[in-house]
């Protein structure tokens, strides 16, 4: 992975209030500019990105060169639209603060938005195109908004500022529909730095963790172990849910729609553990429940809410009772939690104290009967599973 | 009178660089011991600026710069010192600690280039610029630079031996 400091060039002048980029351009690179650095910090954790805008009273370098994406989204509020592009100067402060970047093996880079016409003279381009080879700093151009205007001088530049293909132009036209954001995920900006990991984090990112998995093993061996296994126990629970539930023909349909969401879910249910630890995989049946309530109707919400918290009670009275934590995590299958939810008073102590539950609202009461059921049923399911796996 | 050597291996050459190469070159191309099979050649246009930071503090009594006698050689070589981020910008403006104009045989022979030691006895990292070659042509090589000088007082770490040992 290379190490690099970047710093983006954002085109806050007037030009970028036009909104033929929904909602404007303006908000559009805001969108990208998070985006980016936040592929770039996710490629490798020492790179650096900085932010600077380009227009108003002078050049603002609005965010010094870090790695916290964090600062990255507080500084891209700040930013005010104002003025006109002064391009010129503007390269000229991020190659200065380029070259006083705090890690001097970091590769130079400047990624670059037009949005307004420029009015510099292509000769003036060309100049700063050279001076940047010089000092080694590559460019990644992103021409959008006025594109057929500016084509002509920003090639030029990226032409006298290209060495050995490290430098871009990226040109997006303004037609319906087209998010610049996704044009960027697609461009060779980043395949070209990391060799064609870039496309991926489009999908995954929203949830702000690794991409497929396909990181970990390079940097981090123990977390792809630990997703590896989770992998694992999600697709063996689904495919028992999946057999029991094929067997209960009311529910079939619900089901499949469950295992869908199912599907959907393990995704983001990977990036919402990337700063969880190995422990964390004995909550891992929690997790999955939890994870599922929002695919579900409300009634279908009650049901697994109150089947966990009961199930969480019961662990606390086996708790109680001495058992280890080894037990604990076959919770589902053993006779004493089962014999628990039986047990009316007990229930209904739990249920006393869950927040806002009215114990003898009669839904509740249903619900906790089909539970009973349910979970009977299962148990008897598991009990002959059993019994036909001893005889084979 | 102390002995003079190449400062070959005070150099750091993780921290030194040369600006305005073409992309695939090195800056060991010049500076490691095996000289002519690899240049440095310039890019963008004739001027190059080569950057050496020392591991340690030295005093650099002189210099030899090996390129080609066809023109591509450097002429005007601007020196400075202990600069911090040092580029084209600063070469041209700040005032260098030594001005020389190299002449064909001094390259080709690899003659010795004397520096004023007095100027030079305390440094840290020597900056070269060749702001234009003897041919006035857009392409400027170098073949090898060699720095001559003797390292400052600074603890010899292998020389530090336990109180056992010396008896």
């Amino acid at each position: 992975m290379v190490l690099e400091a970047c710093v983006i060039l954002i085109d806050n002048s007037n030009h970028s209030r036009n909104g033929d980029f929904a909602p404007n351009r303006f908000l559009s690179q805001i969108d990208s500019i998070n985006f980016i650095a936040g592929t770039k910090i996710q490629q490798n954790r020492v790179n650096t990105v900085g932010i600077l805008a380009m227009s108003g009273r002078r050049p603002n370098l609005v965010l010094a060169p870090t790695n916290d994406v964090g600062q990255v989204l507080i500084a891209t509020n700040k930013i005010q639209i104002e003025g006109k592009l002064d391009l010129i100067s503007s390269i000229e402060i991020a190659q200065l603060s380029l070259k006083h970047r705090s890690n001097k093996e970091h590769a130079q880079r400047i990624v670059m938005f037009v949005a307004s016409p420029l009015e510099e003279k292509k000769e003036d381009l060309e100049k700063i195109g050279s001076q940047l080879r010089k000092a080694s700093i590559s460019i990644d151009v992103i021409n959008f908004g006025e594109t057929e205007r500016n084509e002509e001088k920003l090639s030029s530049l990226i032409d006298n500022a290209n060495s050995g293909d490290n430098c871009h132009l990226l040109s997006v036209p303004t037609s319906t529909g087209l998010i610049l954001a996704d044009q960027i995920q697609g461009s060779g900006i980043f395949s070209s730095s990391s060799g064609g990991m870039g496309g991926d984090f489009g999908g995954s990112f929203g949830g702000g963790g690794y991409g497929g998995g396909m990181v970990d093993p390079n940097v981090d061996p123990e977390l792809a172990m630990v997703l590896q296994m989770s992998l694992e126990e999600e697709r063996q629970r689904q495919s028992r849910l999946q057999q029991e539930n094929n067997n209960n023909s009311n529910e079939k349909e619900s089901n499949d729609q469950k295992e869908e969401k199912k599907m959907d879910l393990e995704e983001t249910e990977k990036e919402s553990q990337n700063s969880n630890q190995n422990e964390n995989i004995e909550q891992e049946g929690e997790d999955d429940m939890f994870s599922q309530l929002e695919g579900l109707t409300e009634e279908e919400q009650m049901e697994l809410i109150m089947k966990m918290s009961l199930e969480e009670m019961g662990n606390q009275e086996l708790e109680q009772l001495g058992m280890t934590k080894e037990e604990e995590e076959e919770k589902e299958k053993d006779p004493e939690v089962q014999n628990a939810l039986q047990d009316e008073d007990l229930v209904d102590s739990i249920l006393l104290s869950l927040p806002g539950v009215d114990p003898e609202n009669e839904e509740i009461t249903e619900t906790i009967k089909n539970i009973k059921n349910e979970d009977n049923d299962k148990d008897q399911k598991e009990k002959e599973k059993e019994k036909e796996n001893e005889n084979d | 009178m102390t002995e003079f050597v190449d400062l070959i291996n005070s150099i750091d050459l993780k921290n030194s660089e040369c600006l305005n190469s073409e992309p695939n070159q090195e800056i060991t191309n010049i500076l490691k011991e095996d000289e002519d099979t690899n240049f440095i050649t310039s890019d963008t246009d004739e001027q190059l600026l080569v950057n050496i930071q020392f591991k340690q503090k030295v005093r650099v009594h002189s210099i030899i710069v090996r390129a080609e006698g066809d023109g591509t050689g450097p002429q005007m070589m601007k020196v400075f010192q202990n600069q911090f981020s040092f580029g084209f910008e600063e070469a041209q403006s700040l005032k260098p600690t030594h001005k020389f104009k190299l002449i064909k045989r001094a390259i080709t022979e690899g003659k010795l280039i004397r520096f004023k030691m007095v100027r030079f006895s305390n440094v840290g990292s020597l900056h070269l610029f060749f702001e234009n070659n003897l041919g006035g042509g857009k392409v400027t090589k170098i073949k090898q630079i060699t720095v001559v000088g003797v390292p400052l007082e600074t603890a010899n770490i292998s020389k530090i031996q336990s109180v056992e040992e010396k008896k």
